[in-house]
């Protein structure tokens, strides 16, 4: 009877470790992040761009044929925070399948080097980020895509050819997302 | 007959692909410029129904989404209430609503009360004139004419620092209407708060 529960019991462990096991992948892969002396991950480097800078990552060089999806955040956008943590793991799984991704932080330049930085941090997040400093948003909105009117959070996606295959303003859709980038990447091949 | 059959199929495989595109954005297609807006009638803060047509100014009328917790309107909420002040008596009204579904009448009244709002706050729970004009962030003002033509769509001004601002598209919008002469620009965009529909 005992021995049947503890082979009851070791099937049960292998089960729930298959679940959890995913996870756990993800959580090591955040561990190798570069470490500071006291421990901790160190800050991502967050770079100023202006709107010709915006223009640049969006045509991208010549011999660049990666899908780029682009989302726009800011640290005091709740919608942008909230969905955070699925776009890191987003880049976790497609960094290796040809994905080019960058945010775009829409804070204040006093907030470059504490609070943008500090939710990076916070966050685990590898891909690089930029932050918009424009006197006017409007060209640089435009640019992207005519029919954005600005709101935050906005995620795109640019083919291998830079046409916009999906956009979506708002809370992102984790699996919704996941489909557009499976179909997009396998395209790109 | 089999080009009429090609035809159909193009269009078919031509709508697929554009709401593929389109991908996960409920965005309706709202009011365009030049149109008129129908009147509407919404709750206010204390739960009475308004119309458009007794809000509205004898010379235009601005309606302006908004959020009580939005960080950005936040920035524009003294803009807004010196945009009603200095109007007012041009018969020009300044009209809010607040299309958010997440947020509560208690909040909204604190933000009427902590910024002295004299203007009406309009409850729009279920989005249905965001859906309407297509109102997607907070601040997005729509400003309409005497006759209620939509002759400005967008931002209130290029920037939430007002130290910063180079652009008074809003004001420059309502001086030319009031004046008799054309918008010289009808739209601008700028960031904004997603408004959460409901």
């Amino acid at each position: 009877m005992k021995r049947n529960t503890f082979l009851a019991l070791g099937v049960l462990i292998v089960v729930v470790f298959q679940f959890v096991a995913p996870r756990r992948v993800l959580v090591s892969h955040a561990a190798t992040a570069p470490q500071t002396r006291k421990g901790t991950t160190a800050p991502p480097m967050v770079r100023e761009i202006d709107a010709e800078g915006l223009k640049k990552i969006l045509q991208r060089g010549p011999n660049e044929s990666r899908p780029l999806l682009i989302n726009f955040w800011a640290t005091w956008c709740e919608p942008c925070r909230d969905e955070f943590p699925d776009l890191v793991r987003i880049d976790a799984d497609y960094k290796g399948r040809g994905l080019q991704f960058v945010t775009i932080s829409l804070d204040d330049l006093a907030d470059l080097k504490t609070g943008v930085r500090q939710f990076l941090r916070t966050a685990q997040a590898k891909m690089p980020t930029y932050l918009l400093n424009v006197p006017d948003p409007e060209p640089a909105i435009k640019g992207v895509d005519e029919t954005w009117g600005g709101s935050l959070p906005a995620t795109f996606l640019f083919d291998s050819k830079g046409q916009i295959v999906f956009k979506h303003t708002g809370r992102i859709k984790p699996d919704e997302l996941r489909t557009v980038l499976d179909k997009t990447l396998n395209a790109a091949r | 007959m089999k080009n009429h059959k090609l035809t159909i199929s193009l269009i078919l495989i031509l709508a697929i692909a554009a709401i593929a595109i389109g991908g996960g954005n409920d965005k309706p297609s709202g009011a365009s410029i030049g149109q008129p807006i129908a009147d509407f009638k919404l709750p206010d803060i204390d739960g009475k129904d308004r119309s458009l047509a007794s809000l509205k100014g004898a010379n235009g009328t601005v309606l302006i989404f908004i959020s009580a917790q939005c960080p950005m309107v936040r920035a524009y909420n003294a803009r807004i209430e010196k945009l009603a002040a200095d109007y007012r008596e041009r018969g020009v009204n300044v009209i809010g609503i607040n299309s958010n579904s997440a947020e509560a009448t208690e909040d909204i009244k604190r933000q009427i009360a902590d910024n002295k709002f004299t203007f009406v706050v309009l409850r729009d729970k279920g989005n249905k004139i965001a859906d309407m004009l297509g109102a997607e962030r907070t601040p997005e003002v729509y400003f309409l004419d005497a006759g209620s033509k939509l002759v400005y769509h967008g931002r209130i001004d290029n920037h939430k620092d007002v130290s910063l601002v180079q652009s008074n598209d809003l004001r420059n919008a309502i001086d030319a209407t009031l004046a008799g002469k054309p918008v010289e620009k009808t739209e601008a965009a700028a960031f904004g708060c997603t408004i959460k529909r409901g």
